[in-house]
């Protein structure tokens, strides 16, 4: 565990020593939260509430999305796209760790980082042109923080999935741009999915997408009441378990299809 | 002088070619970029319609003016993507050293950069930019007359020198900074934010920069409001859907001399 603790630290002080892309980022982010605030507030005018979210809600709603976006930081797909096709996943193989563990860890290390780094500065300006995004009541807050880990749990997940994908197919390159574009859509980050037609609101309840952005969010501005919380926590432990199961048995197979190239 | 612009345009397309040839070698690569890009330029679209069933017209902009907007948009996003893929990798060229490679062709290092190879995705945009440019079309009460054919052509070809020229200075940072990625990707969403959604939904002071600063604006904003007579909804007084051309020679020019000058700064990595 200790191993564990100090590679978060060290993760931790990676990210705060590029200031370039460090101001980059806070920029894009803010740039995204201006966007979509200002895009709700135009389709809200003159309207009270649609279905069943009024405008405070869902400008929350936009505001903690924003929020969530820039803390969770997952980039175990790209790493091991790169390592397997340049061969350096040799020397991560002979490392005395847990390797899945160990990205699980170096991701944690960059996400916590960005909570400081990223979150608190763009929250910090939004309140400049928007009210403090608060939750409906303790309960969702309290609600609220497992069920964000278990969505970051399920996202980092499927980015391992994908990632792994790479020690089948080396030249794959872009498969990750499937999922990202997926979560992107699907996930209701930008736009809720129940305002899209019931057919596609219901089917995309079957799917993982939802439960990394929208399901948190549900219960943050209270559209999802104690009872639905419960269920919403429930079905994201199943998908954590299933992945969980998933990355481990594809990981054990892969060790087995270990190839290095160059010598 | 003609010889010159021939013997460029020769080796523009045979790098072009060449784009090509190396897209196919790896088509699973290429089917899962084209297939993720294309989802999300088609998500973006739905969501505009589910925008305004669910609500209202977006500022007063109905679907099909929304989707001639977006589809004006993408085209020009679209043929700068062909063309502008180097550039979003400066950042890479000159902290590999790789960049020294380019000083050495027999060829203008801005016009080899830029031409050497071709974003065969860039396609993606284009054909789901003209689904929606001419879906808005048929539905917003676009005259097809040959003037404002013309016209169509003359605002994509200047809305791409925008974007291209935008993207250039840009990722250019790079000769300074070391690395322009990050900037890059947050002028990305700057560019999204800035054409495919009417500029009359942000407050005085982001429409203002968006015209006279990062003039996105005309690359689809103010184009649409000249053809689709919108031009009673924006807050600028301006009626300009041939400025685009213009605006984007101005942004060439601007683009051309950030460029030279990073590259009178550039030091090589390389050993």
């Amino acid at each position: 565990m200790r191993l564990y603790s100090y590679l978060l630290k060290l993760q931790l002080l990676n990210a705060l020593v590029y200031r370039f892309e460090y101001l980059s980022g806070i920029g894009r982010n803010l740039l995204l939260l201006l966007g979509s605030v200002f895009l709700w507030r135009t389709a809200y005018r003159g309207i009270d509430q649609v279905a069943g979210v009024t405008e405070a809600q869902m400008l929350t709603y936009t505001v903690v999305a924003v929020l969530m976006s820039a803390c969770f930081h997952i980039s175990v797909d790209s790493m091991l796209f790169g390592k397997v096709r340049e061969g350096q996943i040799a020397l991560d193989l002979i490392r005395p760790v847990h390797l899945v563990w160990y990205w699980l860890t170096e991701d944690i290390g960059r996400s916590l980082a960005s909570i400081t780094q990223f979150a608190l500065p763009i929250f910090c300006v939004s309140l400049i042109f928007e009210q403090p995004p608060v939750p409906a009541s303790l309960t969702s807050l309290l609600l609220f923080l497992p069920s964000c880990c278990l969505s970051y749990v399920i996202l980092w997940q499927l980015g391992t999935l994908v990632g792994l994908a790479a020690f089948w197919v080396t030249e794959m390159g872009n498969i990750s741009t499937i999922k990202t574009m997926m979560v992107l859509t699907l996930s209701g980050r930008l736009v809720p999915m129940w305002l899209f037609p019931a057919a596609l609101a219901d089917a995309s309840r079957y799917l993982p997408f939802q439960y990394t952005f929208q399901a948190p969010l549900e219960i943050y501005i209270g559209r999802a009441v104690i009872t639905d919380a419960v269920d919403i926590l429930a079905i994201q432990a199943v998908w954590s378990i299933l992945f969980t199961v998933l990355v481990h048995v594809v990981w054990v197979r892969a060790q087995r299809r270990v190839f290095v190239q160059g010598g | 002088m003609l010889a010159d612009i021939r013997h460029h345009g020769s080796v523009a397309v045979l790098y072009g070619r060449f784009s090509l040839q190396r897209a196919m070698e790896y088509p699973f690569s290429l089917v899962s970029i084209v297939t993720g890009l294309g989802l999300n330029y088609i998500w973006i679209g739905v969501s505009l319609q589910v925008l305004v069933e669910r609500f209202q017209p977006l500022s007063g902009w109905t679907f099909p003016q929304l989707a001639f907007l977006y589809g004006l948009s993408l085209l020009s996003r679209g043929v700068m993507s062909v063309l502008s893929f180097q550039s979003r990798q400066i950042d890479e060229y000159v902290t590999r050293g790789t960049f020294d490679g380019m000083l050495l062709h027999p060829l203008n290092t801005t016009f080899y950069f830029s031409f050497n190879g071709i974003n065969v995705v860039g396609f993606v945009h284009m054909a789901i930019g003209t689904g929606y440019f001419l879906y808005g079309a048929q539905l917003a009460g676009f005259l097809w007359t040959p003037v404002h054919v013309t016209e169509v052509v003359l605002v994509i070809i200047g809305g791409t020198l925008i974007y291209w020229s935008y993207l250039t200075a840009i990722s250019a940072v790079a000769f300074w900074t070391m690395r322009s990625q990050p900037l890059v990707d947050a002028s990305m969403e700057l560019m999204m934010r800035g054409t495919f959604y009417p500029l009359t939904i942000y407050p005085w002071s982001m429409q203002a920069l968006l015209t006279f600063i990062f003039p996105l604006g005309f690359i689809g904003f103010y184009p649409a409001c000249d053809f689709l007579g919108q031009n009673d909804n924006t807050s600028l007084p301006l009626d300009v859907a041939l400025w685009t051309p213009l605006v984007g020679a101005v942004m060439l020019w601007l683009a051309l001399k950030v460029f030279a000058a990073g590259l009178r700064h550039y030091e090589s990595a390389g050993s």
